[in-house]
């Protein structure tokens, strides 16, 4: 999953759109882009529409996956938030500025009650965490060790930077660092990891060094703000064509041979073998 | 005193909602032609579930869904009530 458009979730055309546009996923948005007074406004009409979205997606673009992101776990929204998108059918939740295991467990315990009320198998509402402050970034694994529901940790480097008092484009390695840390937690919990969104709409240019430095970082895909902005994404986190031949070398040494192998004068191990492999699970999730 | 939801963006409609003497349906749309009687069914199915209270009901349409409306509508509705509850 490379890209993750975000959409508002008070836009209906924009909406029903959403999933054609070639991104990896879409996350209808409850929270930022939504203003207090149209809070329940944008939670009716997500609800309202969540089947009829789901379902045309599910028969024309049965890979692209469907998020959304509720309101934090300090408003008054996020309990109303979920019981809408879980009752309307929704499968894969963000929760956005999680800074603790304990923010997932009180997520992980309505989510249990909602599916029981509902008839929903157990556990088969899924989660992303988002870390945008200091004290999430450090406790990332301890969020992505939480509970079975997590599939990815998000990073959200507005708020993270707000935090610290250092500016988004002034440097991209300053980012290093948090970055470093999500994809280090996923890895470890064997979740995926997403950067965050690239605001800067007209700097194609910017978006293209930052996804590829996320990607050398060992995220897996960035969010998108505009449809602009997919293909770029897509591009930074796709394995290269001398990327995919190689691995398919790997692959047919492999099983040429029953001993160890040398390819190009590179011992191919174990950890090489897992790369390789990964390459074409990579592949075959977006149907290439 | 009235409850207000929704657009008059492509794909959105516009409704608002008042109290009224009898119960009443009024839809402005390009498309009303074609899909006229599914935005009244619509708009009566709602109305039915959430107790049909008398109301006028005003539908400004610009070829939305059939689920936005009835997202608009609910919304309305519930924004006249929470106007009488505050007042």
């Amino acid at each position: 999953m490379r890209s993750w458009l975000y959409t508002p979730a008070n836009t209906p055309s924009r909406m029903i759109n959403a999933p054609l546009l070639g991104a990896d996923g879409v996350v209808f948005d409850l929270e930022d882009s939504i203003s207090e007074e149209q809070k329940d406004e944008a939670r009716l009409l997500l609800a309202s529409m969540l089947p009829t979205i789901l379902l045309d997606t599910a028969t024309v673009r049965p890979h692209v996956q469907i998020a959304v992101r509720i309101n934090g776990l300090d408003t008054k929204h996020w309990q109303d938030d979920l019981e809408a998108v879980v009752t309307s059918g929704g499968r894969l939740i963000r929760i956005p500025k999680v800074e603790g295991p304990g923010d997932i467990k009180e997520v992980d315990a309505l989510l249990n009650h909602l599916e029981k009320e509902g008839q929903i198998a157990e556990g088969s509402v899924g989660l992303h965490a988002l870390l945008e402050t200091p004290r999430g970034i450090e406790a990332a694994f301890t969020i992505a060790d939480s509970s079975s529901r997590l599939q990815g940790l998000g990073f959200g480097a507005e708020d993270y930077c707000a935090a610290l008092r250092i500016g988004r484009a002034t440097e991209s390695s300053v980012l290093d660092y948090p970055r470093t840390r999500i994809a280090n937690a996923a890895a470890a919990a064997a979740i995926h990891a997403f950067d965050a969104a690239w605001g800067f709409i007209e700097d194609s240019e910017g978006l293209k060094a930052e996804s590829q430095r996320s990607r050398r970082l060992g995220m897996h895909g960035k969010s998108a703000i505009h449809p602009s902005q997919i293909a770029i994404i897509n591009d930074g986190f796709s394995f290269s064509k001398e990327e995919i031949t190689y691995a398919k070398k790997i692959i047919s040494a492999m099983e040429d041979s029953a001993g160890v192998v040398s390819l190009d004068g590179r011992m191919i191990d174990r950890p090489v073998i897992a790369w390789a492999r990964a390459v074409f699970a990579s592949i075959g999730e977006r149907e290439i | 005193m009235e409850g207000i939801a929704g657009n008059k963006e492509r794909g959105d409609a516009l409704v608002t909602v008042r109290r009224a003497p009898v119960q009443s349906i009024h839809i402005e749309s390009p498309v009303s032609d074609l899909f006229g009687h599914l935005h009244r069914s619509v708009v009566e199915e709602v109305l039915q579930h959430e107790g049909n209270e008398t109301v006028q009901v005003i539908v400004e349409d610009d070829q939305a869904l059939d689920c936005v409306i009835r997202a608009r509508l609910l919304c309305a509705l519930a924004r006249l009530r929470q106007q009488e509850e505050a007042r």
